[in-house]
């Protein structure tokens, strides 16, 4: 079966199931928000973090006709900055599973072709960096070099790609010792070409399967990072940063006399990571039937 | 066709598997499977290696088509010690061997066409496309597939399609040795047939020195004029079927013999 479709038929096949149909419906609506968010916030400039004129006015009003989600200590328009921040919140997503993915694919492929000491190094290695929190990285950079999408991105590539190479090495060391490998070694082509042609092509369905169901955690771990102060600067349109600020500068009174600051921001992670792992579980099953629930609730 | 050129020297040759992983596999323990083997093939020979499971056919295997590097002892292929060669001198050598593995099921990249599967042999020869696609034809023809297949991939494959495709991957860059792993113990009988006429076909047509590694004494003496009988890793048994046959050397070929005439009774039966 060819790659595109393997895949075509996979999400053929479980469209059939009311989950992966409400997790593909809920990351739609995320995407499309993400691309046209600056289009439909009411006050984008405030979304970017622009604290207006009339600040002292307009700060923590609950949510109404005029501001949907209310607006915050600063009079920023909630509903603006939840919305710029599905953009923030998509980039950190893809970028760190991407940017890990390949990493991680690269090395633990090379880990199971080439045996003997590079392959033990570089599980060494692999070991190494699954051991480290990437909280710890966060503020080991944000001591460094400050403050940044660059910086939450980075700190957790840093741990997540062993993660990866873990799993591909896994997946690779059972091609690698197929006969069709050996025989395109006989054949004297080089490690170049047979890695990417027998060893990715055929691993790569599987990792795909598990950067979409890590969609969801890696941004649960973005948001966690920024909402400790360690990743984006204050202002910036990101659910975690506009959770920190409400917890900073309101305490616990944020939950008490202005809950809409924490609600919707929470809401907008829970449904989004929600929707991401809806997606993932039936396309993991698909992979593993061992994972198939033997159950069935309403859904 | 035997022209009494040696192709294949094994000189005293013992090899194993590294039992230790990790940092632990620096000092080498091996569990040898192989013990003091000499053998010689010459130019057009057809030779059978047979043994039971575990009696270390396939890493006799192995050690011939340059994959395991024995513990002790020379390789020999084309007079040359291929296991002295660095790996890339090596390859030149051992492109000269056409191998079938075991399993048709398990040696076809499930994600490629037939096409791009024949052609992967013909691409470190350098030769341009149009001539790779003429020859990926001819050996389809040759091997008495149709060319639709090429378009196909191995899983809308028969099992003793496979087992062709496979041969003709080995035949494509023009082998001086064919070398098969079982080539038809995954088949049923009726396909075994089949895969055993196109093998002699092969052979008469080529003239190509064939060398099959089988557990199963009907299909050797199909496919060989000579036996080589493996016990626990050394050569018990050696020489022509009718010697072997009228003659065998060592009890384990005797009952071997023995084994073979109780199942085909009991088919004829």
């Amino acid at each position: 079966m060819l790659l595109p479709t393997y895949y075509s038929r996979i999400i053929y096949r479980n469209l059939k199931k009311t989950r992966f149909k409400i997790g593909v419906g809920i990351s739609t609506i995320i995407v499309v928000l993400a691309i046209i968010a600056p289009l439909i916030a009411p006050y984008p400039d405030e979304g970017y973090g622009y604290i207006p004129a009339d600040a002292g006015e307009r700060k923590l009003v609950p949510p109404s006709i005029e501001h949907i989600f209310g607006t915050d200590a600063l009079g920023r328009d909630l509903f603006s900055r939840v919305i710029i921040g599905t953009r923030t919140a998509v980039i950190q997503a893809v970028s760190v599973i991407f940017i890990s993915l390949i990493i991680g694919m690269l090395i633990g492929v090379c880990a199971a072709y080439f045996k003997g000491i590079i392959e033990i190094t570089l599980n060494y290695f692999i070991e190494l960096f699954m051991a480290i929190p990437s909280i710890v990285i966060a503020l080991f950079l944000r001591l460094t070099i400050g403050q940044g999408l660059h910086v939450v991105i980075a700190s957790l590539v840093i741990t997540w790609w062993a993660w990866y190479a873990r799993i591909s090495y896994v997946y690779a060391k059972s091609v690698v010792e197929l006969e069709y490998v050996v025989l395109a070694k006989l054949s004297g082509l080089s490690a170049l070409k047979i890695i990417p042609r027998h060893v990715i092509r055929n691993i790569f369905q599987a990792l795909t399967v598990q950067a979409i169901s890590d969609l969801g955690s890696a941004l649960l771990e973005a948001s966690a990072i920024n909402f400790m102060g360690l990743g984006l600067p204050s202002g910036f349109p990101e659910w975690g940063v506009i959770l920190y600020e409400a917890i900073t500068e309101r305490g616990i009174e944020a939950f008490l006399r202005s809950p809409w600051l924490v609600v919707f921001p929470g809401i907008l992670i829970l449904v989004t990571t929600l929707g991401f792992s809806l997606v993932a579980d039936p396309l993991r099953e698909d992979l593993d039937p061992r994972l198939r629930r033997r159950w069935k609730l309403w859904f | 066709m035997n022209s009494g050129v040696e192709v294949i020297k094994l000189r005293n040759v013992t090899a194993g598997y590294k039992t230790t992983l990790g940092f632990k596999s620096i000092f080498k323990h091996y569990q040898v499977v192989l013990r003091n083997i000499n053998l010689s093939i010459t130019r057009g020979e057809k030779v059978a290696i047979i043994g039971e499971s575990g009696s270390g056919k396939s890493t006799l295997l192995k050690v011939i088509i340059g994959l395991l590097k024995p513990i002790k002892g020379d390789v020999l292929i084309y007079d040359k010690q291929i296991y002295k060669l660095p790996w890339r001198e090596r390859v030149k050598i051992i492109r000269k061997i056409g191998y079938v593995p075991q399993d048709p099921y398990k040696a076809l990249n499930p994600l490629l066409k037939i096409r791009q599967i024949l052609a992967e042999p013909l691409e470190a020869s350098g030769l341009d496309d149009k001539t790779i696609e003429q020859r990926v034809r001819e050996v389809v023809r040759f091997v008495g597939l149709q060319r639709e297949i090429l378009d196909a991939t191995p899983d809308e494959l028969s099992g003793g399609m496979r087992q062709r495709v496979l041969i003709a991957r080995a035949l494509i860059a023009d082998p001086e040795i064919l070398i098969l792993d079982e080539p038809t113990s995954a088949l049923d009988v009726s396909i075994q047939a089949q895969i055993i006429n196109l093998l002699n076909d092969i052979y008469n047509k080529l003239g190509t020195t064939m060398i099959t590694v089988t557990h199963d004494l009907a299909v050797a003496q199909y496919l060989a004029d000579r036996a080589i009988i493996l016990k626990e890793g050394t050569i018990v048994d050696e020489g022509s079927f009718d010697q072997i046959l009228s003659n065998p050397r060592s009890e384990y070929t005797r009952k071997l013999i023995l084994s073979y005439y109780v199942t085909t009774f009991k088919t004829v039966e």
